[in-house]
């Protein structure tokens, strides 16, 4: 049967959306960085789904330092 | 965790509680209807039997019973449901005034009956209802009219009414008085005389539908089966079909051309052999209308209905529109008959799931006649659990869908309807995963908290039973109708999983299809669109079970944590953790200590040798939550949304898939996978080498896909149109809501119809486009190898030209 679709992928959606211009001016190279720390935000769903923030950048900002600290951690081993 | 009330037992319906006839008040058995020769007739009869089938013909409540000797009686009653109003009095008065004159329902003067919300008594005035059809439209203009006025059990089914009250349900074994008489309804009896028809004066159940013991009664059973594909009309100026009928090893068959001896030879067989059921596949949208149509035509008496007054049938082939899971599907017309059940195969989500033991099963929980739910969903049967149940407690049932939602805060209206916990799980092959389920997660859920409409957020437990995270309660003073259908459904679940586990082998299927009927309602009822769309569906029920839903899981989460396992992925109701060197016992203790937290019983599905989580097709950085294969320890392999398990895959490609992950299935290890790679290759190769040597034959490239509308409404030059408009020129129409299936001759043709051949003719094929499939067979090997290291140079292998 079909899971609901929860509505924080939506919310990384619009605030990625929210900040194009910013993508925009951004060199190729670092658009797809930002394109990934985006992807980082949406690994974090359940948090946002759980902390339902008014204002979902915080969470969505989150979400993408946490996966960079992942990212440190497994460098340093 | 807080249990509010106490799950009580559903082991109330008694059959004494049942309301003998005679001894209902006068509105409901008026004098003015008994007959005045009754010193004249018969003595009154007694008899036992069981209640084989229920029709509503107004005014009349018609039963069929089977007695002991074999028969078939067929007894009648007059029956007026109820139905209340409330309001202001003048205003429920000028109301109930109105249906008077139009004779649709006759006002019986005021009463006391409880509220569904509150749970309290208010006045209602009570209506005897004459005319149950014309009511709910009548009514519905009247709300429209006077928004002070509230109007209850208005479009209740007037059998499951009279089941509710009675104590009723199918094949209940019941005890009955009734009076011979050839007026009383018995007048159309055209069976042979097996039954005579009477007035029926009492009835009682002699079991309750609770009983996991009840047995089938020995059935006679007549197949009806179109001869051709379905496909394949029975009527118009190409080839046409022909109906097979078949009943104790004699057979008959109907040919359009001439229908007038196969009608004459069903018509005998049926009167020979007298079926209870009639097994057909396509009865209601296409072998059913045309029978009664030929039966128009050529005046020849078919005698579907047994022992039954003459009705008339209005015949249509319409498919009615239907919204399930908020996709659109079509139901098509139906033809239950009277005293004979007519179920048809390809029009029954039950039979087709649980079989004709998983449809008797539901229909004796829902109380509904069988032939009705069998063409409907577990949604219906729930609903007309909670029917009963509010019947049983005097409650009045809501007519339509009238609660708004509260004015709430923005911040807060974005917390609310979260859905279920959804993890992203790391691509790539894990070994030694566990995997452990919450059983029944939401019907538990609101079982174990009350979660029903009508207890969320109540006066009287302000503060008390908080539900996590979301701005909600529940009542711990009153059980909910909800809850209190589902216990009853949960434990019966649950007396059948314990008699699999210790009945003779020969009852296995039984109780097996049983629960499995049981298993269907609960997962579809309670699935996120069921609930919003159900009679006593309320939004902030449904927060509080996913709410809950998702507390359970991650308590689960917790729990294995805290002992040290990692955890991989969560969905909704099932976790996946690991830990090198786990001890099953420490796993079973978690478990356990998780049932005492939740009050939800987390089971272990089972441990994977190895599983494969699929990455994203569209986003690099992620993977999918619902789609991953892996191989439990006992050998058996788990798969989960793999594309091309779904969507109308050709066979040939879905067999290759298969042969692939019956190659995987039987390495222990991701070393014993990766050595598996050149055995991936040669049966890739080896499929190819088919595809391209046109040895694959046109039925194995089948591809199925739904058709969303009627062929003049397409525009575009897709495959289903394309196959519309070419069945359409040999005489055949493909109604919405069902499939065609079709093979790909050669996408890249200029003319349009060239492109695909639909079935029924997919033998006049000469050849296929070898370079579509060969790329769905690449599709479905990178899909099961993408996390495979060897395999790889295969999806940039040469390809190969069009062969000539
Ligand atoms: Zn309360």
């Amino acid at each position: 049967m079909g899971k609901s679709i929860t509505p924080y992928s939506h919310v990384v959606d619009q605030v990625e959306a929210a900040f194009s211009d910013f993508r925009r001016a951004l060199t190729r190279a670092d658009q797809a960085r930002c394109d990934t720390l985006f992807n980082y935000a949406r690994r974090h769903t359940p948090g946002g789904v759980l902390q339902s923030d008014p204002d979902p950048f915080r969470t969505v900002l989150l979400g993408m330092l946490i996966e960079l600290m992942r990212r440190l951690d497994e460098e340093q081993r | 965790m807080r249990r509010p009330t106490s799950p009580k037992a559903n082991r109330r319906r008694h059959p004494q509680e049942t309301v003998p006839l005679e001894t209902m008040p006068q509105e409901t058995m008026p004098q003015e209807t008994m007959p005045q020769e009754t010193v004249l007739r018969a003595p009154r009869r007694h008899g036992e039997g069981l209640l084989f089938d229920t029709a509503y013909l107004e005014p009349e409540i018609h039963l069929w019973i089977r007695t002991a000797d074999g028969g078939l009686l067929h007894l009648s009653t007059p029956f007026h449901p109820r139905c209340y109003l409330t309001g202001p009095r003048e205003v429920a008065g000028r109301a109930a005034r109105r249906l008077a004159d139009e004779a649709i329902a006759v006002p019986l003067g005021w009463t006391r009956r409880i509220e569904f919300w509150s749970g309290r008594p208010i006045p209602a005035l009570a209506l005897r209802v004459a005319r149950p059809g014309a009511l709910v439209e009548r009514v519905r203009r009247l709300l429209r009219a006077e928004r002070r006025l509230a109007a209850y059990d208005v479009d209740l089914d007037p059998a499951l009414v009279f089941h509710s009250r009675h104590g009723l349900f199918p094949l209940a074994r019941v005890a009955f008085s009734w009076d011979p008489d050839g007026s009383g309804g018995g007048s159309g009896d055209n069976s042979g005389g097996n039954s005579t028809g009477g007035r029926l004066v009492f009835i009682r159940a002699l079991d309750t539908p609770w009983d996991p013991g009840f047995v089938l009664p020995p059935l006679r059973v007549l197949t009806l089966r179109l001869t051709r594909s379905p496909l394949i009309p029975l009527e118009g100026s190409g080839p046409l079909n022909s109906v097979r009928a078949e009943s104790a090893g004699e057979a008959c068959e109907i040919d359009p051309a001439g229908p007038a001896p196969g009608l004459a030879a069903l018509a005998a067989l049926i009167e020979r052999h007298d079926p209870d059921w009639i097994d057909s596949e396509r009865g209601d949208q296409t072998i059913f209308p045309w029978l009664l149509e030929a039966v128009q035509r050529t005046g020849i008496e078919l005698p579907l209905d047994r022992a039954a007054p003459p009705v008339r049938r209005k015949i249509t082939r319409r498919t009615q529109a239907i919204v399930v899971y908020g996709q659109v599907m079509f139901k098509a017309s139906a033809y239950p008959l009277l005293g004979r059940w007519h179920l048809d195969r390809a029009n029954s989500f039950f039979i087709d799931k649980a079989g004709i033991e998983g449809l008797v099963e539901l229909a004796r929980m829902s109380r509904l006649p069988i032939q009705r739910q069998a063409r409907a969903s577990g949604g219906t049967a729930m609903t007309a659990m909670e029917i009963h149940l509010a019947l049983e407690k005097g409650m009045l049932v809501p007519f339509i869908k009238d609660q708004v939602e509260a004015f709430r805060p923005a911040s807060e209206l974005l917390r609310a309807d979260k859905g279920g916990l959804s993890y992203f799980p790391p691509a790539g092959i894990w070994e030694g995963v566990i995997e452990l389920d919450f059983a029944q997660q939401y019907p538990t859920i609101m079982a174990v908290h009350n979660v029903s409409p009508e207890t969320m957020d109540c006066a009287c437990c302000v503060g008390k039973n908080p539900v996590p995270g979301v701005a909600h309660h529940t009542c711990s003073r009153r059980r909910g109708l909800v809850p209190e259908a589902l216990s009853g459904l949960l434990s019966k679940r649950l007396k059948y999983k314990r008699l699999l586990k210790t009945c003779p082998p020969g009852d296995r299927s039984r109780y097996d299809a049983r629960q499995s009927a049981i298993k269907w309602t609960l997962v579809t009822t309670f699935g996120y669109q069921g609930f919003k769309s159900a009679k006593f569906g309320h939004i902030a029920a449904h927060e509080a079970i996913t709410a809950w839903g998702r507390e359970t899981l991650l308590i689960a989460k917790e729990v294995f944590e805290d002992a040290g396992y990692r955890m991989l992925h969560a969905l909704t109701d099932s976790l996946y953790v690991l830990k090198p060197g786990f001890d099953p016992a420490e796993v079973a203790r978690l478990a356990d200590e998780v049932r005492s937290r939740t009050g939800l019983t987390l089971g272990v599905e089972g441990v994977y040798d190895w599983i494969c989580f699929l990455p994203s097709k569209v986003r690099r950085e992620l993977s999918v939550a619902t789609r991953y294969f892996g191989r439990f320890a006992d050998g058996t392999l788990k798969l989960r949304g793999l594309k091309v398990r779904q969507h109308g895959t050709p066979p040939f490609i879905r067999a290759f898939q298969e042969a692939l992950l019956a190659i995987m299935g039987a390495c222990r290890n991701r070393a014993e996978l990766e050595a598996a790679a050149p055995r991936l290759r040669s049966a890739y190769e080896e499929a190819r080498e088919a595809l391209w040597r046109g040895r694959v034959a046109p039925a194995e490239l089948a591809i199925a896909a739904r058709v969303s509308r009627e062929v003049e409404r397409y525009k575009a030059n897709g495959p289903v149109p394309v196959c519309l408009r070419i069945l359409a020129a040999r005489g055949i129409r493909i109604p919405p809501g069902q499939k065609v299936r079709y093979l790909i001759v050669n996408r890249a043709h200029p003319d349009p119809l060239e492109r695909y051949l639909p079935e029924p003719f997919l033998d006049e094929a000469r050849g296929y486009d070898a370079v579509a499939y060969q790329a769905m067979l690449l599709d479905a090997f990178k899909e099961v190898t993408v996390n495979l290291e060897r395999p790889r140079h295969v999806w940039d292998g040469p390809q190969q030209q069009r062969l000539l």
